[in-house]
């Protein structure tokens, strides 16, 4: 398994208490929209960067949040938060 | 425009804990932090304003805005309890609210023009099934005021998932928004 499919494997079980759309959810690629493809409810959405936060011992500054929107741009942003640590 | 957000009390009560640590310093200002610390029921003001929120932000992304995730750069202000303004960067959207024991419903527009609005009760659980069933809600009390027939009426998604109404093929100059959540739905028009 690739680093990437590790990180996604990992982000799923993070999202899985907060989606509302189980075919999004089995099909959970790079490209995921948060809202639009796994329905998170968006206030749920500040529970999956807390999560993020706390699994990664990272801290997601509003602007780091701000695109958070996708997996692709959640990926890239625990990279980031991660290699700065 | 006229965007709106319906808050399910008692389904946010179950699945959001708003009293995690971080959830208040992620979502709120400084300013509307003050708001809720001296407001009597927290619970209420927190979602009061999330509602607002929401609803700006889909007026801002019908004006062309581009999405984002950050709920700080959309700052809540009040006049009174019900109504309040909303500025994500340099949109001001004034706000009005609907508070009862089981829902908290907000719509935002540009100025105070006339929303005409509906909320109910949703008869189904699933999420797309609540879609559908608001969209149909919303044809049918519209072509009832307009004096349209339904099966002329139609709402279409942009790629940028604005609804928009369409009679005949044709798009009007109406906007809509649509919100639900738990048992709850409505829509708004202007």
């Amino acid at each position: 398994m690739s680093d990437k499919d590790k990180m996604i494997e990992e982000l799923k079980l993070i999202v899985k208490p907060y989606i509302q759309d189980e075919k999004g959810f089995e099909e959970m690629h790079e490209g995921t929209d948060f809202i639009n493809d796994l329905k998170i409810n968006s206030a749920n959405l500040i529970d999956v960067i807390l999560d993020i936060e706390d699994k990664y011992e990272i801290e997601l500054d509003n602007e780091s949040m701000d695109k958070m929107l996708n997996v692709k741009a959640a990926l890239e942003i625990i990279k980031a938060k991660v290699a700065e640590k | 425009m006229v965007g709106n957000d319906i808050i399910d009390i008692e389904q946010t009560r179950r699945s959001t804990d708003w009293e995690r640590r971080g959830f208040i310093e992620k979502i709120f200002t400084e300013k509307e932090q003050a708001i809720i610390a001296a407001f009597f029921d927290p619970f209420l003001i927190v979602w009061q304003m999330w509602s607002m929120k929401e609803s700006a932000y889909k007026v801002f992304i019908q004006a062309g805005g581009e999405r984002f995730y950050n709920p700080k750069k959309i700052e809540c202000s009040f006049d009174d309890f019900e109504n309040g303004e909303v500025k994500i960067d340099s949109l001001i959207l004034k706000t009005s609210t609907l508070i009862n024991e089981n829902y908290i419903f907000s719509t935002a527009t540009h100025d105070d023009s006339n929303v005409e609005s509906c909320v109910f009760e949703l008869p189904e659980n699933d999420i797309h099934l609540q879609s559908e069933f608001i969209r149909e809600q919303l044809i049918k009390d519209f072509s009832k005021i307009k004096n349209q027939e339904t099966e002329d009426l139609e709402i279409r998604k942009t790629a940028s998932g604005v609804p928009l109404i369409y009679y005949k093929n044709k798009v009007l100059d109406i906007s809509i928004s649509m919100t639900h959540h738990g048992g709850f739905g409505g829509y708004s028009f202007v």
